[in-house]
């Protein structure tokens, strides 16, 4: 059930937030020891939130659509008295005493927190495979990894665990899962959603979104993470707006850029053709799809490395003596981090300022771009390298490559499934608009949901 | 060219020598693509970071 459909049904009294709750317990329950989903699992006091949504609703205080709806958190968003592990034997023991403003706008709503989803360790890497807490695996096919870095909320909502999982992405994180896991992921505009109480890996990059089996119940969450927040002094003050779409919304007015360079290049045929017949169903919805160029996106991408490698560095270096603490693959950009001159840091950031203007011409010619959210679908865990369109690639940076630049921009971008390729393996597409322009790329992504739902 | 190796080794990086040999690897390649980028940054572009004195 989406939350969307949970919401009518408790407010018709079919079900109870104490049903879904155990349901959704009895799941994690029969399917975690396989997906390994889930680090920490909250069955009392979820049980205890969902008798208190019970209770209210039958009072008539509704706290809107999340109200009673189970849920859960990547372990990077703080939970007050709850261990908040980032995935890392560095914090493997560590109980914040306060919540996230996300954890505090989720239970504002009357969300039910049911636990803690697994990542890639520090949220720094997209296989979560994770070496302190095991490996998280797809639901599609057990074999494959997730995606990450919040792989856990990506396995956690495809498997039908909970309908909705916070995730971060700091350089794809929420939008590889759902590619990877066939759900969707919402990336908002940098400064949309607080980041107070979430435990950091860059200081420029981290975005918070969730991750949902349908474009309105991304949008719905949205509607209750969005705000300005004086604890974060990135978040934006510009004001809100309903992002929900409506059912049956029009996108007749909307032109659609369709990438002719980079986000088309290098990619598995089949992603390749079921993007662009997801752009042509647009069209077919009265959409103008138009072909744009965008500026260097190589350059945004090797941008957004140093960007990443140096203030990753920079936060983790307090533990610099503990080389023990850390897996392989993390500690090896950790390194790298260290070594990347203070210089290249600072032109990084002046070449992001710039590509920032290069990328504000795209919108003269479109209101959103569509483009594949990874060149290919989930690689079994433990490959290093893809071989995609006959070229053999860095698994990481394959995954990344369609979208990290969208991070450095800061741009909302929501990751939607759009078909299955061979293997019966979810593919998926990106839709990338202006800053603060979420409704329109949700209304886009939920047109086309619902165009092909309707087939 | 910068030699990240001898770079790594002076800066107390204690890490085996294929790690080393790959991180230098990526350092390298980064490097030369960086740096054509930062020839054509023009002199009054900023880095987007801002102190705000009255911020707390």
């Amino acid at each position: 059930m989406t939350i969307l459909e949970a919401a009518r049904a408790l407010r018709a009294r079919e079900v109870s937030s104490v049903e879904l709750t155990s349901a959704s317990l009895d799941r994690i329950e029969k399917q975690n020891p396989t997906l390994n989903a889930f680090l920490t699992v909250l069955a009392e006091t979820a049980h205890t939130a969902a008798r208190r949504a019970d209770q209210e609703l039958a009072r008539g205080i509704d706290r809107g659509p999340l109200h009673g709806i189970p849920v859960a958190v990547k372990d990077v968003f703080s939970t007050k008295g709850v261990r908040t592990t980032c995935g890392s034997a560095l914090f493997a023991d560590h109980v914040p005493g306060h919540d996230a403003a996300v954890v505090e706008k989720l239970a504002a709503a009357g969300a039910v927190l049911t636990g803690k989803t697994g990542l890639h360790e520090l949220a720094y890497g997209i296989t979560s495979n994770n070496p302190h807490f095991g490996t998280i695996r797809n639901p599609w096919d057990l074999e494959r990894i997730p995606g990450g870095s919040s792989g856990g909320s990506g396995a956690a909502v495809a498997a039908g665990l909970v309908p909705m999982a916070m995730g971060t992405d700091t350089g794809g994180s929420i939008r590889i899962p759902a590619s990877f896991c066939g759900v969707v992921g919402l990336k908002p505009t940098f400064g949309r959603v607080s980041r107070y109480g979430v435990m950091p890996l860059d200081f420029t990059l981290d975005h918070m979104g969730p991750l949902t089996r349908t474009v309105r119940d991304a949008a719905a969450v949205l509607n209750e993470l969005a705000g300005y927040d004086s604890r974060d002094e990135t978040s934006s003050q510009r004001p809100i707006e309903n992002y929900l779409p409506e059912q049956g919304c029009a996108i007749a007015d909307v032109r659609v850029g369709l990438p002719e360079n980079f986000y088309f290049d290098r990619l598995d045929p089949e992603v390749d053709a079921a993007v662009r017949s997801l752009a042509a169903r647009a069209e077919s919805l009265g959409a103008r799809v138009v072909p744009v160029r965008v500026p260097d996106i190589a350059a945004l991408n090797l941008v957004g490395r140093v960007i990443l490698l140096s203030e990753a560095s920079a936060l983790l270096e307090p533990f610099r003596e503990r080389r023990d603490r850390f897996g392989p693959d993390v500690l090896l950009l950790l390194d790298q981090g260290r070594l990347l001159p203070a210089t290249d840091y600072v032109n990084a950031q002046r070449l992001r300022r710039m590509m920032q203007r290069d990328f504000n011409g795209v919108w003269r010619h479109a209101d959103c771009l569509i483009t594949p959210t990874t060149p290919a679908t989930a690689p079994r865990i433990g490959e290093l390298t893809s071989n995609i369109a006959g070229q053999e690639e860095d698994v990481r940076l394959a995954a990344t490559r369609l979208v990290r630049g969208v991070n450095v921009l800061g741009l909302p971008a929501v990751a939607l499934p759009c078909g299955l390729d061979r293997r019966g393996l979810p593919i998926g597409a990106q839709i990338i608009g202006r800053a603060f322009d979420e409704a329109l790329i949700l209304r886009v992504a939920a047109a086309l949901e619902d165009a092909i739902s309707r087939c | 060219m910068k030699n990240w190796k001898q770079l790594a080794q002076a800066s107390g990086l204690e890490t085996s020598e294929p790690d080393l040999d790959r991180i230098a690897a990526v350092l390298e390649d980064m490097e030369a693509k960086l740096q054509p980028l930062v020839a054509r940054i023009p002199h009054d572009v900023e880095p987007p970071l801002i102190f705000k004195p009255e911020a707390q």
